[in-house]
């Protein structure tokens, strides 16, 4: 061991004497350049210059941020809210003038039902008004209990979850279950509360066209691809189909059959959104499963807020215990929210048992004629109906073929405005029509659609109107079917000039719901 | 006009700045020497002795390894897996947990959650009504007994000052409410749900809060998580404090702002984030910030901290930003008249650029509100998402809003309001000196009315509030995910309407339970003071016939 490494000492002296005087010098050069390396100050690829502190004292004092919020002009639609006063029955005053109301979400007309409201007040009586504490921390009544399990019964369902607030029902169910990295085919006209479930998600979110199954099938097909490159990936991906089942800003009603097809076809669970069709859709109002005739455990996931049809507040989300249970955790506005308020739970206890036990009930609201000039009716709600009628919530429920008229006039003095909003469904030979209009005094509103030749159709407008000072302006928005002659014309009394509009658009922007004041429009001369 | 409007403010700014600094050295000092300030209370968060975390942590590790041994028990088939399950035709589709996911509720959750979801069926007023329930499978499943433990005294609901009543005489609005308008609007504000009483109640709430504007909403949760984003996004910057409420995290996020965290209530972390923040600009291209907003709570529900507002707003004036303060569990709990913590500190409100509170707690009802100045809540009203499409509030939870907020500026002519106010406070102090005589290791200001007592082991967690139940009283606790994971706690939410004979009765069971359980784990020494409370029961009395 010794002996070897002499050995090799001294074969490097003798290598020293045998190299080249050039080599030495280029090596001896080299090391010096080493050393010179070592003990250097450190190189920086960027000179650093730290501020001192009267730069950053400059800095602070110049910087100027931008105000908190935009300034806004003082005409600004949204400013000046309509007001109501009294209750929003069927029957609403709007700034000091009664008109009849087309424009609440009362379908079933229980906003002013007189059993609902003395249940209210039994629970008023017994538990007072708030919860005062989220679900976890007391804040779990009996009551809360009963509606779960009366709405998991009236729904057919293992399970049912309620939230204090409507829209935050679907809102914190979707990022319960979809993460970071989770694949979402959502409809492209989803309402709002949706888009912000899935902003809140995080998950990659795909876009299919509205109620365009082939598209979504499309959309499935090029995932199941991406899929077979990469099955590692595949394995923990979940994939979601977020719809809704009465399209708040379509009027639509989604194709739930071909949806539970592909559901098992291409493996995605179908989260189904039914605020607008809960209580409204189907024989005893259990929404578009029911209309469809589809086996509700198809549906992984059911939500529907309870501020609509049932008339109160707050919402719930359906399903099988294997599913709903994870939300008590895992639902952000489940566990840190205080819970609903007690005597609405109640209310909605009362509201669910009568819509269970009588099913079939027709209430007709208004069908008023206005001082001789002209007639408005309207059919206020319908619970249920039979098969092959036609079933709506609608202003005016009619068969094929029928033309439907609404003409509102004003009269001298007694100005009176309505709107209405609803939601239209349509069963498969049946046609159905609803409105969403808002027509202040002074414009003369017809609406006239008509049947197209052997085929139906279906129309909606679902919007709100402005109206500028003295010249007309409505403005609508109508999502119109291929083939669907749709003509409004509104006229303003006052003989100044007409204006009509039509505004077509298949669907609505991702996240608009209502319209910007007034979109352009032609004016005629008169 | 709107634009020449905005245009000379701006110009006035600039020749504010450009003139001299002389002024802005003023504006610092004005800042820190407000003039009628109170000097912020003494916040203690006592550190555990060593064997206590070393022990937390042992106990975390055995639950662990059981649960795995569990796991690996069902797994063989061994045990029987009473988890809810997959329906056999979707066998086949993506998992929809993943399994590591749901270790934590099969395992450790599951033998526990008995302390938590307890029904009552009585109103949450200071004693409630619990419904037994039993497990015949260790907590998978419950089934309610149908008996009740009646009389409980209630240290969990956030009901400070006692407006949780159902006394017929104070609910008569209510009612009236109720009949005329019946229960929901079955619209938004903007379409036709926007009825006079909603208009009132904002009125009422600007009023309350001394600043020119507000507008309530209904959900709490919501009001932070879909507001925030219409104040602030991409080239922004939020700073937020470390244990900020879910809410606020939510909305930052969805905001698409960047996050800044800071220490809890800890200024020096807050402001060297704010130097840095302007002096460097965004990451990268080094713009300027557009915004900087710091995002703060007033009372921390789970810390029971109040936030040092002073500082903060010395800072954000010095540093130009802005101020968004969640009064959830402040609103209507602290300062001398119940206007939260800016009155707690003397501060004026107009100093608060975005002020954010609730109905849910102080005021029995649900909802919440935004208050600012009149720009700002107009902004808010068309731009913010739950004003535009949520449905408007109820209005018998108005009318209960209203009541309570009349009663406490002493609008219905009576100074029931006032008192329970100052009730609140003499509770909160007796309690809170009371714990700490006893040894127990609480957080928080000594204003404050949320008291946690810390508990660290998970054993005891739960061993605490099985024991308390037994005793009547239902006491709130809460472990890992909502708190650090060595500092696990019992929360007590004081009442105006917990009589002193309540408090003395929880006092003295708590006395004995800590012995029991060995919970008294503080080393400091108090030394026992004269009794500054009024012993012969007058004030609780007092109280209660006030509170009836």
């Amino acid at each position: 061991m010794a002996s070897g490494q002499q050995w090799v000492l001294v074969e490097m002296v003798q290598a020293l004497y045998e190299a080249p005087a050039y080599h030495l010098v280029l090596e001896g050069i080299l090391i010096l350049w080493i050393i010179r390396l070592l003990f250097s100050k450190t190189y920086k690829l960027q000179e650093r210059s730290d501020l001192t502190e009267k730069e950053k004292e400059d800095l602070i004092e110049e910087w100027q941020p931008e105000p908190l919020v935009p300034p806004m002009s003082k005409d600004h639609p949204s400013l000046n809210y309509d007001i109501v006063t009294g209750p929003p029955s069927h029957k609403i005053i709007v700034n000091g003038k009664e008109c009849i109301n087309f424009a609440s979400f009362n379908f079933l007309g229980l906003l002013d039902n007189e059993r609902v409201k003395q249940k209210a007040l039994t629970s008023l009586r017994r538990y007072g008004v708030g919860t005062c504490g989220p679900r976890g921390f007391y804040g779990t009544f009996d009551v809360h209990l009963e509606l779960e399990d009366r709405l998991a019964k009236f729904m057919k369902t293992e399970e049912a979850i309620i939230y204090s607030y409507g829209f935050a029902t679907i809102a914190s169910a979707i990022p319960a279950y979809s993460k970071r990295g989770d694949i979402v085919f959502v409809d492209e006209a989803a309402c709002f509360s949706i888009q912000k479930g899935l902003q809140a998600s995080r998950s990659f979110i795909k876009y299919f066209k509205h109620n365009d199954m082939e598209d979504l099938e499309r959309l499935l097909k090029e995932q199941e691809i991406e899929d077979q490159r990469n099955p590692r990936k595949a394995r923990v991906t979940r994939r979601f189909i977020v719809v809704e089942g009465l399209y708040i800003n379509t009027a639509d009603v989604c194709p739930l059959p071909d949806l539970v097809k592909l559901k098992y076809k291409y493996k995605v669970r179908i989260f189904l959104e039914e605020s607008m069709s809960f209580g409204v859709l189907g024989e005893h109002g259990r929404g578009v499963t029911e209309h469809f005739g589809v086996n509700i455990d198809d549906i992984d996931l059911i939500s529907a807020n309870m501020e609509n049809a049932v008339a109160s507040i707050g919402g719930f989300c359906c399903g099988r215990s294997f599913v709903i249970d994870h939300q008590r955790l895992s639902g952000q506005g489940y566990c840190f929210s205080v819970s609903a308020s007690v005597f609405q739970a109640r209310d909605t206890v009362s509201v669910c048992f009568s819509a269970f036990v009588r099913p079939g009930i027709l209430f007709l609201c208004v069908s008023q004629r206005l001082s001789g000039q002209g007639y408005c009716f309207c059919v206020f709600l319908s619970v249920c109906q039979a098969r092959d009628t036609v079933s709506l919530c609608l202003p005016v429920s009619f068969r094929l073929g029928i033309l439907f008229l609404c003409v509102s006039q004003r009269l001298s003095g007694q100005g009176y405005c309505f709107s209405v909003s609803a939601s239209v469904f349509q069963a498969r030979d049946t046609v159905s029509v609803c409105f969403s209009a808002f027509v202040r005094p002074g414009i003369l509103f017809l609406c006239v659609s008509q049947r197209l030749s052997g085929q139906g159709y279906c129309f909606s407008v679902s919007a709100s109107v402005f109206q500028a000072r003295d010249t007309v302006s409505v403005c609508f928005s109508a999502s119109v079917r291929p083939g669907i002659l749709f003509l409004c014309v509104c006229q303003c009394l006052s003989g100044q000039g007409y204006c009509f509009c039509v505004f077509l658009s298949v669907c609505q922007a991702r996240d608009t719901v209502s319209l910007p004041p007034c979109p352009p429009c032609w004016l005629l001369p008169p | 006009m709107g634009r020449t409007a905005a245009s000379v403010p701006n110009g006035n700014l600039k020749t504010q700045l450009n003139g001299n600094k002389l002024k802005s050295a003023i504006y610092k000092k004005n800042g820190y020497h407000n003039k009628a300030q109170r000097f912020q209370r003494p916040e203690s968060f006592e550190q555990a002795p060593m064997y206590v975390a070393v022990m937390t942590y042992l106990g975390f590790g055995i639950v662990t390894l059981f649960g795995y041994f569990r796991d690996f028990l069902r797994a063989m088939g061994l045990e029987k897996c009473q988890i809810a399950n997959e329906r056999e035709e979707q066998k086949d589709f993506v998992p929809l947990y993943q399994d590591f996911e749901n270790f934590y509720t099969r395992n450790l959750y599951m033998r526990v959650r008995d302390s938590w979801n307890r029904p009552i069926c009585s109103l949450p007023g200071p004693v409630f009504d619990v419904m037994e329930r039993v497990s015949p499978d260790h907590n998978w499943t419950f089934r309610l007994t149908g008996k009740t433990i009646d009389n409980v005294i209630n240290m969990g609901s956030y009901n400070y000052l006692g407006f949780a009543e159902n006394n017929a005489d104070f609910l008569k609005t209510v009612a009236a409410r109720t009949q005329q308008y019946g229960l929901g609007v079955c619209s938004t504000r903007q379409e036709m749900g926007n009825l006079a009483i909603h208009e009132e109640l904002e009125r009422l709430v600007a009023a309350f809060l001394g600043v020119e504007s507000s507008m309530a909403l209904g959900m709490g949760f919501a009001t932070n998580s879909m507001n925030i984003p219409a104040l602030v996004g991409k080239g922004c910057l939020i700073l937020s404090d470390e244990l900020n409420h879910t809410s606020l995290i939510l909305g930052a996020r969805l905001s698409g702002a960047t996050i800044r965290v800071f220490k809890h209530n800890n200024m020096q972390s807050l402001e060297r984030l704010l130097r840095e923040a302007v002096c460097t600009g965004q990451p990268r291209t080094h713009r300027p910030w557009k915004k900087i907003m710091i995002m703060v709570e007033g009372i921390y529900s789970m810390e029971g901290s109040v936030v040092r507002l002073p500082d903060i707003v010395a800072l954000k004036k010095k540093y130009k930003a802005y101020l968004y303060l969640d009064e959830a569990h402040s609103i209507g709990a602290v300062g001398p008249t119940g206007r939260g913590v800016t009155e707690l500190f003397g501060l004026d409100p107009s100093d608060i650029d975005v002020m954010m509170g609730t109905f849910t707690k102080s005021f029995g009802a649900a909802g919440g509100f935004i208050a600012g100045k009149k720009e700002l809540v107009d902004y808010l009203r068309s731009y913010s998402h739950s004003a535009v499409y949520s449905s408007a509030m109820s209005p018998p939870i108005m009318e209960q809003i209203l009541r309570v907020m009349k009663c406490i500026m002493g609008l219905d002519g009576t100074t029931v309001g006032q008192a329970r106010v100052q009730q609140l406070a003499e509770n909160t102090r007796y309690f809170r000196s009371r714990l700490q005589e006893m040894g127990f290791i609480i957080y928080g200001n000594d204003d404050s009315p949320v008291v946690p007592i810390l508990l660290y082991m998970p054993g005891k967690v739960v061993a605490f509030s099985r024991a308390m139940l037994k005793r009547k009283i239902g006491v709130v606790v809460v472990g890992f995910p909502a708190t650090p994971i060595t500092e696990a706690r019992a929360r007590f939410c004081l009442s105006a309407s917990h009589t002193k004979a309540m408090l003395d009765q929880v006092l003295f069971d708590l006395n004995e339970v800590g012995d029991d359980l060995c919970l008294k784990f503080s080393q400091r020494k108090y030394s026992p003071r004269p009794q500054q409370h009024n012993n012969n029961d007058g004030t609780g009395q007092s109280a209660n016939i006030l509170i009836g």
